[in-house]
This record gives C-alpha cells, sequence and structure tokens, in this order.
C-alpha cells in the first residue's frame, strides 16, 4: 500500500481526476491580486496548503476574482485555467502544476539546468519537517521545510536514487527520471516497526527509545492484556528493570510495595509518583476501619487496582534525572506514566473478549497429621514431667483425638473464579475519533463462603482537531466502581497452625460450632477462634474511581503551541465492618457487644496545567523548548463511625439501632503543589541530542521558609551509529547511542502540614471537667523541606542486523541527602525530637540490562526474546550528628539492613536454642546492647525476567519468567513453641519438627519439644537471630499466554476482523528453596494468603 | 526568529516561576487538626491546652517505665527522703525506683524517671510558653476567658519552675517556644528563675478568677480542678518560704486562710475527698475505673507490696516512729497490711484504690493545711511567737494533739519541721524538699541519721540535686552537670 502511494510520478501524468472529491468552500473578492493572494486567502480559509514552484508563476498575469461559497476546485480552475497552469491535490496540498498543453516552454526550460521539487508526509497526510533527502548518485543533501517540502536544483536528466530518512520512519529509497521540471506526488514515509521508535510518553510530552536521552522503560497493552490479574503493577512485575514490585498477600486488591532504583530515603515514603493521563493518582489508599486488621484489607490496599488493565494504552517508567526532574519535588522516587486508550481514526471498530478461569493456592504447607501431633504434644509433657490440664490443653482432654482435618484444604482449598469480560467500541475520522471501553470483572475467593470482588468500570477518550489542524481537543475519562466483600481476614495463619484434631467448624445443624469446654466457653484458640466464624464477619467495601482529563491546545504561530491540560480524579471508599455475634463465642457476648464500623474516605486530586511549546530549527537542528506551570490540589477526606449496642445480628448494618456510636478518625488533609517548568531539547541532525529541564517547585506541606526548591537536569546523548565510521567499520550496527543525565530531583513528605505543630485530643478515659484537653507532638518547624536526590545515569543502546538485536545497559549512581528525619532535641525544648531535615547521605546504584532479540523472523515462524536484569547496591555513605546510634552502625551498608543475634543452634545438651555473646561464649539470653553482631542485608542481589514470544501461523506462545535472589529470614518455624498448645496461636507445626533435639547429645536445627514455655525466652531472640535467615530466591513462571487466531480466509468469510481464543496463565510455577509458603509474600512470621494461581480462557472477537 | 521565541519562552517560564507561587501553595489550616496556628481562635481549644496539662497529671498507668507523669513525684520524692521504703531494696528489679531510693541516680537514661521529671516540667513549660505567646498576640478569644488562661499559663510554668529548681539547681530559664533558640541554652541560676517565678505568680493572682471555673475557663463551678487567684497566692506563699522572705510568705497565705467562704480544715478523713474545703487545687483523675495514682500506688492489696510496677513501696520505720502519741493521723491516715506475718504500712490518705469504684477524691496539689505550716514558720521566723503556735494548733488540734509546748523560735521552728514531716507525708515530695531548704539533709541521709546507708546507699552531699538527664548533656552542649555525676 505505502509503496504504492509512495511510487514517483512524473508532472506529465494525467493528474485532473484527483481534483475532485472534496468540497471545501471558498469566498474571495478581489481586482488584480497576485495569484500568491489568492492562494493565500485559500490557505487560510480551507487550511490546504499550496505547493507549486515560484518560477511558474513568475509570468503569470493578476487576476480580478469575485467569489462566494464556491467551491475551491472551481475557484482554482477559474484563476489558474487562463494562465497556463493547473492543479491536484494530495491530502490537504494543493500542487501548481503546468497545463499538459502549455506553450513552448516546457522546451526551452529542459534545456536550461532542471529542478525537482516534492513533499514528504506521513500516512496520515501530515508533512514531515526535518527529513533528510538525498540524491545519491549526486551526492546532493537537503532538507524537508516546515510544509515537508524539499527542492534540488541545477540537475542534469538522468536516473538517480532518491533516499529519504526520517528518525522513526522507515527508509525511503527509490529510484527517479528526471527529463523535466518535475515535482514529485507526495512521498508517504511508512511508520518505523522498530521498537526503537514506537512512542514513549514523558513528562509532558512524547518521544521515542531511539531519541530519548532519559532512561525509561516502556510496557505496552499487549503485554499487560495477556495477565489476568487485577493491579496494573502486578502485570509489570517481571518487565521493567530497575522496578521491585511485591506483593504482601495474595488477596486481590491488595498491598503492592514498589521501589524504584532502590531505597532513597532513611525514614521516608519509596513510592512512586503515579499520573494517570497527567492527573497524580493516590499511591496509597486511605485508612479504612476494620476490627480485624488484616494487612492490605481493600481499604488501605493499592490503590491501582482501581484501574482497569483494559484501558491501559502503555505503562512509562521514569528513571533518571533527564527524565524526572520536571517533576521536581515528586520526582526523586521515580515517576509512572500510565496513558490510556485513546481513538484512532478509521472504521469504527467494535471489540468483544470474555475470558473466565480460576485461581488456587498453588502450595500447600507439609504439616503434622493428627498422629505426629498428639505425639509431639505427648513428648512435650514428658520432657516437662508433666500431665495435659483438662482446663486448658483441651487438644488432648476434650477434642477428639481421632480427628485427622487438613486445614489447609478446608480454609484454603476451594477454587476461586475469575471472570472478566470487555468490549469496546472505537473509530472515527481524521478530524474526530474516540474510543470506549466497558469492562466488568469478578474474582471470587479460595475461602470458605461466598466472597468476592467485583469490578465494573467504563472509560471514554474523545479528541477533536480542527481542518486546519490549529485547534485540538481531547477528553479521557473512567470511572469504575469495585464492590469488595472479602472477608476482612486472612484465614490463612489459622489453616497452617490449627491442631488437626481441632473440632469441625459447623455443629450437624449447620450452626458454628464453638466446642464449648465444661464452662461453656469456647475450646477454638482465640486468635484464630473458629476460622469460619471469624470469616462470617462482615466485610463490604466499594470504591468509586472517576479520572478525567482535558487537553485544549491552539497552534499560535507555526510550531508555537499554547496547550493546557486540566485533571480531576475522585478515589471514593466507603467500607464497613461488621462483627455480629454470630461470630463471637456465646460465653463472651457479655464483653463483646455487637459492633460495626462504617468508614467514608475521599482523595481528590486536581490539576491544572497551561504550557507552551516551541517546535522548529535553530541553526541546523531541532529544537523543542516547553515551558509551563502546573497547579495542583489533593485533598483527602474521611471520617469513620465505630457503633455498638445493636439489638440483633440482622440490624447490624443499619447505624440507627445502635446505642453507642463513637467517633473514629476524621481526616481533612489539603496539600498543594504550584510549579513552573521549562524543557529545552535539541536535536541536532539526529546525531547529538541536548536536554535541560528545569522546574522550580512550591509545596504546601513544608515550612514557610522552604516551600520553594528548584530542581533541574542536563541529558545528552550521541547517536553514534550514524557516524560515517561506526557505518563503514561495524556494517552490522543498525544503531547506537550513548546517552548520559545528571541531575536532582526531591522527595516530598506527601504529609499534609508536616511543618505545622498539630495539637490532638489527649485520649483519656475521663473527660477532664466534660472538655477536652490538648497536646501537641511536635514543634513547629518553618525549616522543613523535602530530602533530595541527585541522579547520574549512563546508559548504552545498541542495535545489531537491523535492530533485531537489542542491547541496553545502564548504570545510575543516585544519591539521596537531606533526609527527613527525626532528629533528637534536648528536652529542654519541649520535645525530644522534631522531624526535619538532616544531611544524612544515602546512595544507590546498580545496573540495569535489557537484551531484545528476534530470533526467528521466517513468514511462518517468529520467535523473540526479550531479558532484563537489575542490580541495586544501597549503602549509607554519610551520617550526621543526631543521626542514631542504629544507623551510625550501618554507615558502610544498606540502610534497611540489620544486625542479628548469631545462633548457635540447640544446645546439644539442653535442647535450647542459644546464641553468641559478644565475648564468644554461648548464652541463651542475649544482650541486646551487645550481642547483636551479625550484619545481615535483606535486599534483593538482582533481579529481573526472561520473557519469550513464539508464533507460528495463526498460534502464538509467549510465557515470561521472573527471577529474584533474595535473602531473607526464612520461616519455617511458627511464632509458637512445638509442642505447646498455644491458647493466641494456633499450634500445629510443620513436618521439620519431627527432627527435633530429644535427648542429650542430639544435634539438631529444632529444639525440644515444650509446653509449659519454660524454654520460652531463649525462643524470644529466634526472630532476630540469623538462624532464621535464609534464602527467599525463586524463580517464577509468571505468565504464560497461548493464543490461536482464526485464518485471515475465514476471517473474511465471516466479515471479523478479529477472532482469538487464548489461555492466560499465571503464577504458574514457582522454583524456590524457601520453605514457607511462599517467597514473595513470605516475609512475615505470620503466614500470609500467597499469590494465587490463575488460569483462564478466553476469547476476543473483533467486528 | 526561533532564537527570539526561545527567549520569550524562557521569560515566560522564569516569570511563572518567579511570581506569585507563594500564595499559590498556601493551604489554610487543616480544618479537622489543630495547630498553634488555629487553637487560640476559639474558648475552648484554646482553654483545652491548658486542660492538657493538667490531664498530663494522672494520665496513663499509675507506674511504669517510662511512664510520664509528675505525679509520680510523691512516690519518688518519698523514696529519695526517708518516707518510703522499697519493697525488697536492692533486690527490686525495677531500676528507676532503686535508683531514687538509694539517691544514687544514675543522670537518667531515655525513659527513667529522673529523665521523666525534667522532660515533664519543661514540655509543661514548653506548651505554658506557647500559650502565652499566642494569649498575648491576636486571637479571638473572650478577654475573661484570655486572661484567666494567661494566669493558668503563668501559674502552671511556676510550678514547673518550682520543682525543676529545688530538684535540679540550676536549670535553663525558658521562656519562649522556639526550639531553635532553645536546644543550646546553658543553666541560668537558681536566684533568676525563683524572681520568674514569684514574677509569674504575682501577674497569674491578679489576672485568675476568686471563684473556680470550669472546663470553658469562664463558667462558674464546684469543682477545684483549675487553679484560681487562690492557688497562685498559695504557691507564691511557698516560694517565699523557700526564698526567705518570711513576711511576704505570710501575707500571701493569710490572704488564702482568710478567704473562709472558701476553705477551711475539715476532718482528717475529709482532706483528700474530692473538691472538699481543704483543697485549693486538685487536679481529677481521668483513667476509666481509677481515682487518684496515689492510692493505686500506695494502697496495698492483701498480697503486700510487689517487686513489680504495682505497689512498689511501704512506709519506712523512720517515718513511722515520728508520730506522737495519739496522732489521730497515724490512725486515719496510715493503714497496714499483713503478709507472711511482716506487717507493712502504708499511705492511707487517699483510700479509693479499687477499680471501677466510684470516683471520691483528687490528687491534691495544694491545700489549706499545708498554707498554716507556711505561715506558722513564716511567723515563727519573724518572731511572732504566739501566731505561729495558734497557726501550728490548728493543725494539731485537727489531729486530736494537744497544743504546742515549743515557746521559742528554735523549739518552734523543730517543732513545725515535725509537724510538716507527719502531716504533709508522702505528698508532692514536700520532706526531700524541706531537708533540703532547711539545710538538715546531710545530717539526716548522711551521719548521724545515716538514712542513706539504712536504704542501701551511701550518702553524698551532692546527691541533693538530681542529675540533668544525660540525654540532654548529649543533645546541648551548654548544659553542664551537676558535681558529683
Amino acid at each position: 500500500m505505502g509503496i504504492r502511494l509512495a511510487t514517483l510520478i512524473s508532472i506529465t501524468l494525467s493528474i485532473h481526476a484527483s481534483a475532485r472529491g472534496y468540497s471545501q468552500n471558498v469566498t474571495f473578492s478581489g481586482k488584480d491580486v497576485s495569484l500568491q493572494t489568492v492562494f493565500a486567502s485559500i490557505e487560510k480559509q480551507t487550511g490546504v496548503s499550496f505547493f507549486f514552484n515560484y518560477a511558474l508563476l513568475k509570468d503569470s498575469k493578476p487576476v480580478s476574482l469575485d467569489v462566494h461559497d464556491m467551491p475551491l476546485e472551481d475557484v482554482l480552475h477559474r484563476v489558474l485555467d487562463g494562465e497556463g497552469l493547473s492543479f491536484y491535490r494530495s491530502s490537504k496540498t494543493i500542487f501548481i502544476v503546468k497545463s499538459q498543453t502549455g506553450n513552448g516552454s516546457l522546451v526551452r526550460q529542459a534545456r536550461a539546468a532542471l529542478e525537482i521539487t516534492g513533499v514528504v508526509q506521513t500516512e496520515n497526510g501530515h508533512p514531515l519537517e526535518g527529513a533528510s533527502v538525498e540524491l545519491k548518485e549526486l551526492n546532493l543533501k537537503g532538507q524537508t521545510d516546515r510544509n515537508g517540502q524539499f527542492e534540488f536544483k541545477g540537475l542534469r536528466a538522468g536516473r538517480f536514487t532518491l533516499v529519504i530518512t526520517y528518525i522513526g520512519y522507515e527508509k525511503y529509497w527509490h529510484e527517479v527520471e528526471i527529463s523535466n521540471n518535475s515535482v514529485l506526488l507526495p512521498i508517504i514515509l511508512k511508520t518505523s516497526s522498530s521498537s526503537l521508535d514506537q512512542v514513549q510518553v514523558i513528562a509532558y510530552g512524547t518521544t521515542t527509545e531511539r531519541l530519548n536521552v532519559g532512561s525509561v522503560t516502556t510496557v505496552k497493552s499487549a503485554e499487560l492484556e495477556k495477565q489476568p490479574v487485577t493491579n496494573p503493577l502486578l502485570a509489570i512485575q517481571a518487565l521493567v528493570p530497575g522496578m521491585e514490585i511485591t506483593q504482601s498477600v495474595g488477596l486481590p486488591g491488595s498491598v503492592v510495595t514498589v521501589m524504584i532504583r532502590g531505597q532513597s530515603s532513611i525514614s521516608h515514603a519509596t513510592v512512586p509518583l503515579y499520573v494517570v493521563d497527567g492527573v497524580p493518582y493516590p499511591s496509597q489508599g486511605l485508612p479504612g476501619v476494620s476490627f480485624l486488621s488484616l494487612l492490605g484489607d481493600a481499604s488501605t490496599g493499592n490503590p491501582l487496582s482501581f484501574l482497569n488493565i483494559g484501558d491501559i494504552e502503555s505503562i512509562d517508567i521514569l528513571k533518571d534525572a533527564a527524565a524526572t526532574a520536571i517533576y521536581g519535588s515528586q520526582g526523586a522516587n521515580g515517576v509512572v506514566l500510565i496513558t490510556t486508550k485513546k481513538g484512532k481514526p478509521g472504521k469504527t471498530r467494535v471489540e468483544l473478549q470474555a475470558q473466565t478461569g480460576f485461581g488456587q493456592v498453588p502450595e500447600k504447607l507439609k504439616l503434622l497429621n493428627t498422629r505426629q501431633y498428639l505425639d509431639m504434644r505427648y513428648e512435650a509433657f514428658k520432657n516437662d514431667k508433666a500431665a495435659p490440664n483438662p482446663s486448658s490443653d483441651y487438644d488432648l482432654t476434650l477434642w477428639d483425638t481421632t480427628r485427622q482435618t487438613d486445614w489447609q484444604k478446608i480454609l484454603l482449598g476451594r477454587m476461586a473464579q475469575y471472570t472478566a469480560i470487555d468490549a469496546s467500541i472505537g473509530g472515527g475520522n481524521a478530524n474526530t475519533s474516540f474510543t470506549f471501553n466497558g469492562n466488568y470483572q469478578k474474582q471470587t475467593s479460595i475461602f470458605p463462603g461466598s466472597y468476592n470482588l467485583k469490578r465494573a468500570s467504563g472509560h471514554l477518550a474523545v479528541n477533536n482537531v480542527s481542518p486546519d489542524k490549529k485547534f485540538m481537543v481531547s477528553f479521557a475519562g473512567s470511572y469504575s466502581i469495585s464492590n469488595n466483600d472479602l472477608p476482612g481476614f486472612d484465614p490463612t495463619a489459622a489453616a497452617v497452625e490449627l491442631a488437626p484434631d481441632a473440632p469441625p467448624l459447623y455443629k450437624p445443624d449447620g450452626s458454628i460450632n464453638w466446642a464449648p469446654n465444661s464452662n461453656g466457653v469456647s475450646t477454638w484458640p482465640t486468635s484464630s477462634s473458629n476460622p469460619y466464624a471469624v470469616l462470617s464477619a462482615l466485610f463490604d467495601a466499594k470504591t468509586y474511581n472517576f479520572i478525567s482529563t482535558a487537553t485544549i491546545s491552539y497552534e499560535l504561530l507555526p510550531g508555537l503551541v499554547l496547550m493546557s491540560s486540566q485533571g480531576y480524579g475522585n478515589l471514593q471508599s466507603n467500607s464497613y465492618t461488621g462483627v455480629p455475634w454470630s461470630s463471637i463465642d456465646p460465653s463472651a457476648w457479655n464483653a463483646n457487644p455487637r459492633r460495626a464500623a462504617f468508614s467514608e474516605t475521599n482523595n481528590q486530586n486536581w490539576t491544572i496545567d497551561p504550557r507552551i511549546t516551541y517546535t522548529g530549527k535553530l541553526f541546523t537542528g531541532k529544537v523543542e523548548a516547553l515551558a509551563g506551570m502546573t497547579l495542583q490540589n489533593n485533598k483527602e477526606t474521611g471520617s469513620s463511625y465505630i457503633a455498638t449496642g445493636f439489638p440483633s445480628d440482622q440490624l447490624i448494618q443499619d447505624i440507627t439501632f445502635a446505642t453507642n456510636v463513637t467517633a473514629g478518625f476524621a481526616l481533612n488533609n489539603t496539600i498543594r503543589y504550584n510549579a513552573g517548568f521549562g524543557r529545552l531539547n535539541y536535536n541536532w541532525h539526529d546525531k547529538y541530542l541536548l536536554d535541560l529541564s528545569a522546574r522550580r517547585d512550591g509545596n504546601s506541606s513544608f515550612g514557610p521558609a522552604n516551600r520553594f526548591h528548584n530542581f533541574y537536569a542536563i541529558g545528552v546523548g550521541w547517536l553514534f551509529y550514524k557516524n560515517e565510521f561506526a557505518q563503514k567499520h561495524f556494517s552490522s550496527l543498525s544503531y547506537g547511542k550513548l546517552r548520559g543525565s545528571w541531575g536532582t530531583t526531591g522527595n516530598g513528605s506527601g504529609q499534609a502540614y508536616a511543618y505545622l505543630d498539630p495539637y490532638t485530643i489527649i485520649p483519656v478515659g475521663v473527660s477532664y471537667q466534660g472538655g477536652v484537653g490538648l497536646a501537641s507532638a511536635q514543634p513547629f518547624n518553618p525549616n522543613l523541606e523535602w530530602e533530595e536526590t541527585r541522579k547520574s545515569d549512563v546508559g548504552l543502546e545498541l542495535g545489531f542486523f537491523r535492530d533485531r538485536i537489542l542491547i541496553n545497559a545502564n548504570f545510575y549512581r543516585n544519591v539521596s541527602s537531606n533526609q527527613l528525619i527525626n532528629y533528637p532535641l534536648p528536652d529542654i525544648t519541649g520535645f525530644s525530637s522534631i522531624y526535619q531535615n538532616f544531611n544524612a547521605k544515602l546512595e544507590n546504584y546498580g545496573w540495569e540490562f535489557e537484551l531484545r532479540t528476534k530470533n526467528i523472523e521466517s513468514k511462518d515462524f517468529h520467535w523473540s526474546s526479550s531479558l532484563n536484569l537489575s542490580v541495586n547496591r544501597n549503602k549509607l555513605i554519610s551520617g550526621a550528628p543526631g543521626l542514631s546510634a542504629f544507623y551510625q552502625r550501618l554507615m558502610g551498608h544498606p540502610v534497611n539492613a540489620g544486625y542479628y543475634f548469631h545462633s548457635l543452634g540447640v544446645n546439644p545438651i539442653t535442647g535450647i536454642y542459644q546464641y553468641a555473646d559478644s565475648h564468644g561464649g554461648a548464652t541463651y539470653s542475649p544482650n541486646p546492647a551487645t550481642d547483636l553482631n551479625t550484619l545481615f542485608d535483606p535486599n534483593r542481589k538482582y533481579y529481573g525476567g526472561f520473557s519469550n514470544t513464539f508464533s507460528y501461523k495463526n498460534v502464538q506462545l509467549s510465557f515470561t519468567f521472573y527471577f529474584v535472589r533474595h535473602p531473607q529470614q526464612n520461616i519455617y518455624l511458627f511464632n509458637s513453641i512445638p509442642g505447646s498448645f498455644n491458647s493466641l496461636n494456633g499450634t500445629n507445626q510443620p513436618v521439620d519438627v519431627l527432627s527435633r533435639w530429644r535427648q542429650p547429645g542430639d544435634v539438631s536445627r529444632i529444639e525440644k519439644f515444650n509446653q509449659d514455655y519454660s524454654i520460652a525466652s531463649s525462643r524470644t531472640y529466634l526472630n532476630q537471630s540469623d538462624l532464621l535467615l535464609g534464602d527467599a530466591s525463586f524463580i517464577r513462571l509468571q505468565n504464560v499466554s497461548l493464543s490461536w487466531r482464526l485464518p485471515e480466509v475465514q476471517l473474511k468469510k465471516m466479515n471479523l476482523q478479529d477472532f482469538t481464543v487464548f489461555v492466560h496463565g499465571q503464577n504458574v510455577l514457582t522454583i524456590t528453596k524457601y520453605e514457607g509458603l511462599d517467597p514473595e509474600t513470605g516475609s512475615s512470621y505470620i503466614p500470609y494468603l500467597p499469590p494465587l494461581r490463575i488460569v483462564t480462557f478466553g476469547a476476543k472477537v473483533d467486528l | 526568529m526561533a532564537v527570539r521565541i526561545l527567549n520569550k519562552l524562557w521569560i515566560l517560564a522564569g516569570l511563572v516561576a518567579l511570581n506569585g507561587c507563594a500564595k499559590l501553595v498556601t493551604v489554610p489550616p487543616p480544618v479537622t487538626e489543630l495547630s498553634s496556628e488555629n487553637v487560640y481562635s476559639t474558648n475552648s481549644t484554646a482553654s483545652g491546652v491548658m486542660t492538657g496539662v493538667y490531664i498530663g497529671f494522672t494520665l496513663g498507668p499509675a507506674l511504669s517505665p517510662g511512664g510520664a507523669s509528675l505525679y509520680r513525684f510523691s512516690l519518688e520524692g518519698g523514696l529519695s527522703a526517708d518516707e518510703l521504703t522499697l519493697y525488697g531494696g536492692s533486690t527490686n528489679s525495677y531500676q528507676p525506683l532503686l535508683q531514687f531510693y538509694q539517691n544514687n541516680l544514675m543522670g537518667g537514661g531515655p525513659g527513667t524517671d529522673p529523665q521523666t521529671i525534667w522532660f515533664d516540667c519543661y514540655s509543661g513549660i514548653y506548651k505554658c510558653n506557647q500559650a502565652l505567646e499566642k494569649l498575648s498576640g491576636p486571637n479571638g478569644l473572650t478577654t475573661s476567658v484570655r486572661q484567666q488562661l494567661t494566669g493558668e499559663a503563668e501559674f502552671m510554668r511556676a510550678f514547673f519552675y518550682f520543682y525543676l529548681v529545688t530538684l535540679y539547681g540550676n536549670a535553663p530559664l525558658i521562656l519562649h517556644s522556639n526550639y531553635g533558640d532553645n536546644v543550646s541554652l546553658a543553666r541560668g541560676p537558681q536566684a533568676s528563675i525563683y524572681r520568674q517565678i514569684i514574677a509569674d505568680l504575682l501577674d497569674a493572682a491578679n489576672l485568675l478568677t476568686s471563684g473556680y471555673v470550669g472546663g470553658d475557663a469562664m463558667s462558674p463551678t464546684a469543682e477545684r480542678v483549675r487553679p484560681n487567684k487562690w492557688a497562685a497566692k498559695a504557691l507564691l506563699a511557698r516560694v517565699y518560704l523557700y526564698t526567705g522572705a518570711y513576711d511576704s510568705a505570710e501575707i500571701q497565705s493569710s490572704a488564702v486562710i482568710g478567704n473562709t467562704s472558701l476553705y477551711d480544715t475539715t476532718s482528717l478523713n475529709s482532706v483528700f475527698l474530692k473538691n472538699s474545703r481543704e483543697a485549693i487545687w486538685q487536679v481529677q483523675p481521668v483513667n476509666t475505673g481509677w481515682s487518684t495514682p496515689d492510692a493505686q500506688i500506695f494502697v496495698l492489696s492483701a498480697a503486700g507490696p510487689t517487686t513489680g510496677n504495682f505497689n512498689p513501696v511501704y512506709l519506712s520505720p523512720n517515718l513511722l516512729g515520728s508520730f506522737e502519741q495519739g496522732d489521730a493521723r497515724r490512725q486515719n491516715w496510715i493503714d497496714s497490711v499483713i503478709v507472711n506475718d511482716t506487717t507493712y504500712y502504708y499511705p492511707f490518705k487517699y483510700k479509693s484504690a479499687t477499680y471501677n469504684a466510684p470516683v471520691t477524691e483528687y490528687e491534691m496539689v495544694l491545700r489549706l493545711g499545708e498554707q498554716y505550716l507556711i505561715r506558722a514558720e513564716a511567723r515563727a521566723k519573724e518572731n511572732k511567737i504566739q501566731e505561729a503556735q495558734a497557726d501550728l494548733n490548728i493543725i494539731r488540734k485537727r489531729a486530736g494533739l494537744s497544743n504546742t509546748t515549743a515557746n521559742d523560735q528554735a523549739s518552734l521552728l523543730a517543732a513545725i519541721a515535725h509537724e510538716r514531716q507527719v502531716e504533709l507525708f508522702t505528698e508532692w515530695g514536700n520532706r526531700w524538699l524541706d531537708l533540703k531548704r532547711t539545710q538538715k539533709v546531710d545530717s539526716v541521709m548522711g551521719m548521724p541519721g545515716d538514712v542513706c546507708a539504712k536504704k542501701g546507699g551511701t550518702w553524698k552531699s551532692d546527691w541533693q540535686w538530681y542529675p540533668v538527664p544525660v540525654y540532654d548533656i548529649v543533645q546541648d552542649p551548654n548544659l553542664t552537670q551537676n558535681s558529683g555525676y
């Protein structure tokens, strides 16, 4: 198609035909005016541009014309026909040419030097400015101007090779025959298919990987859509070098922690800035209320899970200074730009996709069975020379010791259903395009009972361009409603810790089995209780998420565009937790009234970003300049109520039935940002790139004395593959760029009014004189300001064999200073510390590698791979007086490292854990002041992803491995002492405990069985000892996706654009030496639900 | 052209950056959160700041390591002096109390008690300083409320400085809230601190109301839990006595004693009841279910004293032996419990130590009995022997004792000192402060009394001053330690 259009046609072809079919009308009135004047007027009225050789008009006579609302082509005929001129039109350009029926001047000109002129356009008909044009044989070089036009003069007749190149487009290479003064038909350059030339979204603009001097990783929707997860962050987990993404519990919507290029702050937040279509998006949920504190309940979970992955066009992760300095005080931890889908011109397309599948817990712990459990208990009693106590050792005296229950199967063994339906409709013409997506998702849980997370969302994007392309307006908006009634309780700990002979959950009549003792008190261990009873507490969270952006722009002068983006986001959550008596042991009803908590939180963001951009030429290079300002407002509001005294379980959701309502929290915080920013980008012949950016940033959460600060960055790039030397000597080198950047960014407080001295109400049991008492927790700090991170970054990017192999290596070093820390004050000031900036420095340095290859590219078979690897090292490099002794000691080590006791294992004589003391001796009770001497660095050593995509005809298979080398506390022991029947925790143990110490002389890593806690004191140090430090490295088959597309012939027959069926698998397989449930979520003593293995099937149809 | 446009762009960017941003990032103070910017804009929140200071006297667990409450000075002062015995002596694992008991304070690691007194006083002083700054600036308060609160803040600042100067000697004199100016202050001489205390109290006595006001610092109430004019005068009388201005002490205590419409001595078992006519200023307990923390600490259960965080002390034989025959206070203000054939005597001034019993008692800070003793001492110093005897006899009569036989200045002063010991025992460290101000501390704690040795220590005269917390000496290079530490 492109080739056909681009075929060169000389002037002699008949061209009148093409002048039909457009209906713009023109009004003109003038006497004895030049043709140029007429053309200028028409250009103004219709947005077309004229293209002609001045020599042609040299001899033309002035014209007189008075037309009103006359079709354009008629007007042109009227003015041109008499001049021996004709015209043809391509897209919005009108070419003025000599009439075929002209006189002999043609012959005269043929003898003189010849000229050719032409215009270069994109596939959409936009002129391409700055394309380099070359006539090979004559060694003539030129560039296109603003209208995409070029010309060569003084030519002789002959055949020449015309080569046109422009970054981001495929090279045009064609033979032309010149026999006349020629005007070439528009030359259309095809967009490059190289990934180097795909759009990368950067701060307030776009670029391509080839021309970017900053360090940016882009993930496109195609990658995201393969992954049946609810949070887009989890979909990019293995794909972005330098970005650590960790899930802390496997519940959908739960907390996901993100760190880009290491921890840059000692005690402050390290979350990146999230920006959705230009609107800042909250990185953390607002507090909810829950009696059953669960890490990551939906209201405090990760707000990105309220975005629909299907609406996302791309996620761009900005890492270095050149990319992030323009975000100033919010850029230190990196910036994640999420861009939603926009309408594309073309025939209206309807796309439908449906998938359904299941999820399950991939791993089970091997636990003691009832026989082993009972033997353990009896051995413990033997060790302690004691007998079971009927009023506490229920597992031996009251429960049916012949029962055997696999609690993991009962509590975590179900299949979760996963269903997602997507529908989208989109299309438009060159001026207006739109897309509308709708999505519905439902995920049930693996817990017993019917719990689910539902989300419905809609996304609409519309954009419009005026016919002259000068005025542009666009809108994108999304709205989603999520309904989460997953239990506010993770029964995983109960599932692994409950004794295997614990009684059944239900009585035969279906009611909850409290298994009371003779006093009527439930015999279930308190914290896990009857797990079903706890699950039956009510939890319901509804979240409404609205994001919208509107952008208008106007091209004031050629290249000078004035624009403004306005964004508004509103994330609202209403959550409810209810504890009915049905979930409480009846004997404890008196002390535990029915209670319910209601909370409502709202996070509103608005932003206004007016800016002005200039694109043009400076000397012989291209310049892009941007200046703008931003005004941003973030408001968090919320409140909660705790109600008790409901008359019955049925009324527990109606607060009017409560006899006692107290307030929980009240939130009302506003942070305002205001900044002026600018960027200057200079591109000299696509060889040398320079990028300067700066921002003056103001933030209301800092002290009045330090509210403003400047941030800036410089980035440079050298595209050396364009160098003649490189082209001559390394012919396989198709791309090469060396780039570097340096600059400063800030880490803001994110906490409203952090500089203020808040007075809070002192909580008292009995109010003093019926009034409240107030206390101030910190002094007023007018100097509070941001932490600063200086980032340096060097990157080498190489492409070989026509970019079939792309290599990207990156080295960075970030030094974060001005750390926000609690600084000690003498008590005489009234406070023992103040939150203030502090000259401690933290360094992160590391390497990032990426290798992308197209291994096989044949007609039917394609195979491509990509590999990324990240290495980060963190170091506290300088302290300052006042930094706590803990951190002073960590100087030169990672800031999140820690000192542990050195375990000497189990004493072979006594069977009790012992530790090294500072004199080299052994002790059961090490001294935290002197004996914490083993340094442990819990940071990832390296991590990365390895993906492959195979396609054979219509079948495509892709898979991604995620690998992490990661030391971590390896929790193969539970919190309870093996052999004990602990009323707070569970009592069952991993089968590992069978290798325990039994008699003097035994060497084991498990202490002796014990039930009276006589060995508990040494046990308390175990958690701080190196005995549990281990390896949580893993390789995970993160995603597998197999799809089959209906062959083209059938599609045509059925009149479909596309029909694809697919299978997606997430978290398919994990290879690890880690002994707990899951190496990623297993960093805590209490086992959490691991990420589920999810497999879905589905189909996609394009009408 | 391009260059020119570019220039304009940068000028524009510069303008945007330089101009007006300050206003755009100004956010009004939070509406759900109070700060010094808006806490003084309404009567109720402004009075809440001072209420917060009073709450600090009884808040939290009665006795726990690191807990912060000045009322505990009744315990600690009693241990430092000769009033209390620490159960188990040196085997008591509660280190901070052992240090007080053996008079060998360690300079206070974080969270230990000597540090707590220092910190509580300065933390209170900060609040008073900030209150005084804000109350004298523009604010939205009713005049009467502003006056009352200014008086309360001055009174409380004087109160905290009184304990700093009597316990630590020289201390940094801090009169402003800006922490930046205060981080490196050196200690000021005692005399200047006393001058400040007297100035504050004189001003407070002018500003404070004559009656008692409620939580809004305005409406009259029967609750005697906010300082008033008479509280300022009562404390002033005490400070004049400590500084040897006996005539002034007599004038101030006479003013309080003369206000018979508010104050009168009551029977022994009514003295510590809430809002008793004896009370000049009390603080109201705020912990659910508990009356005074003093009762919680001192009143022994049937199990007797413990080495843990509850009931760690009982009365010393020294104090028990100092009561005269027939002193009704020995019967009414002291009780005992027998555990394993050992009788433990404990202070029983506050009697309500049962959880969830009705709150009948408030923590007494200033009371009329002390005023009689102050006036007696001041008058004795002024050689007004008969008037001094009369004051002393009022206290003795209430205790069921006959009139004093002391009839010259020396014997009368000794009789008053003795009366103070048995009247004010385990109240706010009065005994410890009396020993120090009358220069008896060396002869009582060291030879010949040798109380310190009886408690298991070896007395050093330097120990009459508590050490400045080491934490503060590290943070503030100009702060010096008391000698002997």
